[in-house]
């Protein structure tokens, strides 16, 4: 069967019919599977669709393809499917690339590529059986890599078509259109001639092809292309239109809002803090918060201000313009508050002064001591009775809290050493008097030779002899006890208090949304430097041109 | 050996400890040739070592008569050597200790070099012996003892009428003491007093080269003690100054000997206690003039010249007065004086005791002057020995105060002066007797530095 037989308007019908059960499943499997709002979902879709995608583009086949597996078991939508087979391609694992493409035409036989996929199953079935043929063995070995075959090559007329490379952009993307209300016939057309005119609904547009038509909601898995979606008059509402550019391994949301007869803008702030509070128009905060970082929504095209809050980073408060259609991201750098938070605790009760201003006690068993205090160096000082002082340099990062066990250690016991102080003391100071009284004995004694009035016997000699004697004695056992006392006061076998400085935390969320920095999400489709310039690193995806009511863009 | 020489001063104990500590073999450097020495006591001088001084010259050698409680010790010899190193230990100390006879030793003593023993033992010529006191030889009789270095022991006779009172005081073991007083040579006239116990004082005197006892008496009674102190000087012409003190009445009476004739000439006093202590010697530098009398009384001591008063014509009554001296024999008189170290001159018992010495060596001699109660550094009873260099007649001052720096209350230095010699220079000898103590001073204030040698440096 020929998949262009399927675009036909007959098959429209039979196209929803096999496209509700995807939606429909998916949104059966969603309550169960999925927590979160709507738009929660589809960003954790996109999420992992990026993450695929810039996995595969690294060449990292095998995680990409396990990435995309994971994600169709979340989130069965067949763009997984199809860009995990062809992740096993690359891998020229033709087994489990068979598998993925025939189950990608199993729950999507409808898909707008059907006969290219068939084309490729069939060229990859013959690459098998080549390469069986060739090493006699298994069926996932090394092949030439293959792209997608034409719808020529089908395995009906003739041989398999050779397998085609599969470039960067052969990623397919989910495109989820829905409208307001739903219900609502619509039509998507593919540009198959670059040259081509724009497309202008009502008249027959050469170079563009219809590739399905179904109800809203409904979603697609595209190629890379450009393409338009028309929203047939439905009930007492106009025609609504819009041009869709289709990236690889993208996520592109449209909703029309046929009372207006414009597609509503869609919105995505990103930060370098994930989770971080969005509140969209109320900076007061009087509403629940819009969602935490990265969230994308549809919002009303015109003016938004966009607040964003973390704790331990400043508030950010932006204004977004944004237009009918337009699909616009606005990445974030926040930056972080200019003070930190000391989270304090120790092996025992102590004083705590930061600069040589008091902070306060920490008390065993009690919580620790937490004080702000401004970024950057600081001279932390701890002190305990009968414990040894700390003294040290701590440095608190800004925005964090940095949290600091300090291990006291007991005083060496110099009562020792005081005794010997004491009694060396003493003793010099015996000594100081034995030798003043040596002294003036001597003197007393000298003067009298000199006056001639000394005799050979004098009783003072004896006696200042031995005070003599004892000076040096006491002065000599002095120093030797104040020579141990020294050393015993500069004994101190015990290891000096110290500090544990950990890894810095996070402050606390009051929302429970414990922000994690990382680093600013480079915008798709934006060349890298670009990311890299802007200080504020503010990125608006560009909206290519519209015409009718729709708007597209892309994120 | 000296832990830090002796110029640093353990002031800076705190500064020094670091480096060294105090010396004590300082002391043993302060104390090395101390400018006072002491005598060693003999150990058979149980009491009163000291308590009698007496000086003496054998050929040349320095001798130190010392002898202890008079009438109840002995007597020892000492031999002051030359220069500046004395024999501390008693060259002899066997005198009159009743070894070679009984012997009351006498309250002063007389040195003879040479001399002859008595008639009884064939007037034998004998070297170095000593006049004692009284005493009876074993191989003599009653009278003066006299004892030499090579333990001959004789005696002369006292005069008749005190022979019998010496009889019972040796054979009853009374005491009895006597005064011996010499004129200096070598084979002296001695003059003896005897102020006795009980009765009347006698004194006499030996002629040269005699026995015979030669009786010197008053013209009337002589005051109680009489011959309690003699002194005796040479004037020339083979005359003999002779004085006999009776202190409790404060006379001090006067004769002229020649050969056996003596003369009464007269009675000096009027002052408490005059005649005390007697002494002679040269105050003025020998020469034409003979050596004075020095003479104390309770409070001042008196310096006369001997010559005109050996030319006094002969007294036939007693006047005890110094109006009656004749011009120009007072030549000098003085009472004690004071120093920043010694003082309390009014209870220094001041003229205890007397001596004449060339302390200086410039040949004339200075008085000495026991104050045995002298306070020194403030210390009552120390005692002291008061030097006067009276080089003109009318000095009095006070020129130097000996004394032994480490003394102590109750040790009287100066109940007894002697002069020594040390071949240059004499030496001030001093006696404390109640402590048992004789001290040599070598240094003076009065001795230049070129004869001061390494003990007053």
């Amino acid at each position: 069967m020929r998949p262009g037989i399927l675009f036909g308007r007959r098959v429209w019908v039979l196209m929803l019919a096999l496209a509700a059960p995807s939606i429909l499943g998916i949104a059966r499997v969603a309550p169960a599977q999925i927590a979160g709002t709507n738009a929660q979902r589809m960003e954790a879709i996109r999420q992992r669709m990026e993450q695929g995608q810039g996995l595969y583009v690294a060449k990292s086949y095998q995680a990409a393809a396990q990435v995309f597996e994971d994600g169709y078991a979340t989130y069965p939508y067949s763009a997984f499917l199809f860009n995990a087979g062809v992740c096993y391609q690359k891998l020229s694992l033709y087994d489990r690339a068979l598998a993925k493409f025939r189950e990608y035409l199993r729950v999507d036989p409808n898909a707008p590529d059907v006969s290219r996929v068939l084309d490729r199953v069939q060229a990859l079935e013959a690459a098998a059986a080549a390469a069986v043929a060739a090493d006699g063995g298994a069926l996932d070995v090394a092949a030439p890599d293959a792209g997608e075959a034409t719808d020529a090559a089908a395995p009906d007329a003739g041989p398999p078509p050779p397998l085609g490379p599969d470039d960067e952009q052969a990623m397919k993307s989910l495109v989820v259109v829905e409208t307001e209300p739903p219900g609502a016939p619509l039509k998507m057309y593919q540009r198959t001639s670059p040259t081509a005119a724009a497309f202008v609904a009502g008249v027959a547009n050469a170079g563009w092809t219809e590739v399905a038509a179904t109800q809203s909601p409904a979603n697609f898995t595209l190629a890379v292309g450009r393409y338009h979606v028309v929203v047939d008059k439905f009930r007492d509402y106009n025609l609504s239109q819009t041009d869709i550019d289709v990236q690889a391994g993208h996520v592109h949301q449209f909703k029309a809002n046929l009372s207006q007869g414009e597609f509503m803008a869609f919105l995505r702030v990103a930060a370098n803090v994930e989770g971080a509070h969005l509140y969209l128009d109320d900076k007061e905060k009087k509403r629940p918060e819009w969602g935490v970082t990265p969230h994308g929504e549809l919002v009303p095209a015109g003016a938004h201000a966009v607040m964003i809050e973390a704790p331990g980073f400043k508030p950010f408060t932006t204004n977004v313009e944004v237009n009918h259609g337009e699909q616009r991201e606005v990445t974030v750098t926040m930056s972080r508050v200019d003070y930190g938070i000391v989270r304090f605790h120790s092996n025992t009760d102590v004083s705590i002064s930061l600069d040589g201003e008091p902070k306060g006690d920490f008390r065993m068993g009690s919580a620790p001591l937490e004080f702000k205090a401004q970024a950057g160096a600081h001279q932390l000082a701890v002190t305990s009775i009968g414990r040894k002082d700390l003294e040290g340099t701590i440095e608190v990062p800004p925005g964090q809290v940095l949290p600091v066990h300090a291990t006291m250690i007991q005083k060496y016991p110099r009562g020792g050493a005081w005794m010997e102080a004491v009694c060396g003391v003493v003793l010099i100071g015996g000594g100081v008097v034995a030798g003043t009284l040596s002294n003036h004995i001597h003197d007393e004694m000298q003067a009298d030779r000199e006056a001639g009035t000394l005799e050979a016997t004098d009783s003072r000699k004896t006696a200042g002899t031995w005070l003599a004697v004892g000076a040096d004695v006491a002065f000599a056992g002095g120093a030797v006890l104040l020579g141990l006392a020294t050393y015993n006061f500069v004994k101190d076998p015990l290891p000096p208090s110290s500090t544990q400085i950990d890894k810095p935390s996070e402050f606390d969320d009051p929302g429970k949304a414990r922000p994690t920095a990382r680093a600013p999400l480079r915008p798709r489709g934006l060349p890298e430097r670009r990311a890299e310039k802007s200080p504020l690193r503010l990125h608006v995806g560009g909206a290519p041109a519209g015409t009718g009511i729709g708007l597209g863009a892309r994120f | 050996m000296a832990l830090v020489p002796r110029a640093v001063s353990c002031r800076v104990a705190l500064l020094a400890l670091a480096a060294s500590g105090c010396s004590w073999s300082r002391f043993g450097d302060v104390t090395e040739d101390t400018p006072v020495v002491r005598l060693e006591r003999p150990e058979n001088m149980t009491s009163g070592f000291g308590d009698v001084l007496a000086s003496g010259n054998l050929d040349g050698r320095s001798l130190l008569l010392v002898g202890g409680e008079p009438g109840a010790s002995a007597a020892a010899l000492f031999d002051m050597g030359r220069g500046e190193t004395p024999n501390l230990d008693a060259v002899d100390s066997h005198f009159c200790n009743n070894a070679q006879g009984k012997c009351f030793l006498g309250s002063s003593m007389v040195y003879l070099p040479h001399t002859v023993t008595s008639a009884e033992q064939d007037h034998r010529p004998v070297d170095s012996c000593i006049a004692l006191g009284l005493g009876k030889p074993n191989f003599g009789d009653y009278g003066v003892f006299f004892e030499c270095q090579d333990q001959t022991a004789y005696s002369r006779p006292v005069i008749e009428s005190y022979l019998s009172d010496v009889k019972f005081a040796l054979d009853h073991d009374q005491n009895e003491t006597i005064a011996v007083a010499g004129d200096g040579a070598d084979d002296p006239v001695l003059l003896v007093g005897a102020p006795a116990a009980l009765g009347a004082g006698r004194a006499w005197y030996y002629a040269a080269g005699t026995d015979e006892p030669i009786e010197l008496k008053p013209p009337q009674k002589a005051a109680d003690g009489y011959g309690l102190r003699v002194a005796a000087v040479s004037v020339g012409a083979g005359r003999t100054l002779m004085a006999v003190a009776a202190p409790n009445a404060g006379e001090l009476h006067l004769f002229r000997t020649e050969g056996a004739v003596a003369t009464y000439l007269g009675c000096l006093g009027g002052t408490p206690g005059f005649g005390r202590t007697l002494a002679t010697g040269y105050v003025n530098a020998p020469g034409s003039a003979p050596p004075e009398l020095v003479v104390a009384d309770h409070d001042a001591v008196f310096v006369l010249e001997t010559a005109p008063l050996a030319a006094l014509p002969a007294a036939t009554s007693i006047s005890c007065t110094l109006a009656a001296l004749p011009p120009e024999t007072l030549r000098n008189s003085f009472g004690c004086g004071s120093t920043k170290d010694t003082g309390d001159c009014s209870a220094s018992d001041f003229g205890a005791a007397l001596a004449v010495a060339d302390v200086d060596g410039d040949q004339d001699g200075e008085v000495l002057v026991g104050a045995p109660q002298m306070a020194v550094y403030g210390t009552h009873g120390v005692g002291a020995i008061l030097v006067y260099d009276l080089d003109s007649p009318g000095d009095g001052a006070l020129s130097d105060v000996r004394f032994v720096a480490s003394g102590q209350s109750g040790d009287a230095l100066g109940g007894s002066v002697a002069a020594g010699s040390n071949g240059s220079r004499d030496i001030i000898v001093g006696g404390a007797p109640k402590s048992g103590q004789v001290s040599l001073h070598y240094c003076s204030s009065l001795v230049s530095p070129a004869l001061g040698g390494t003990r007053c440096e």
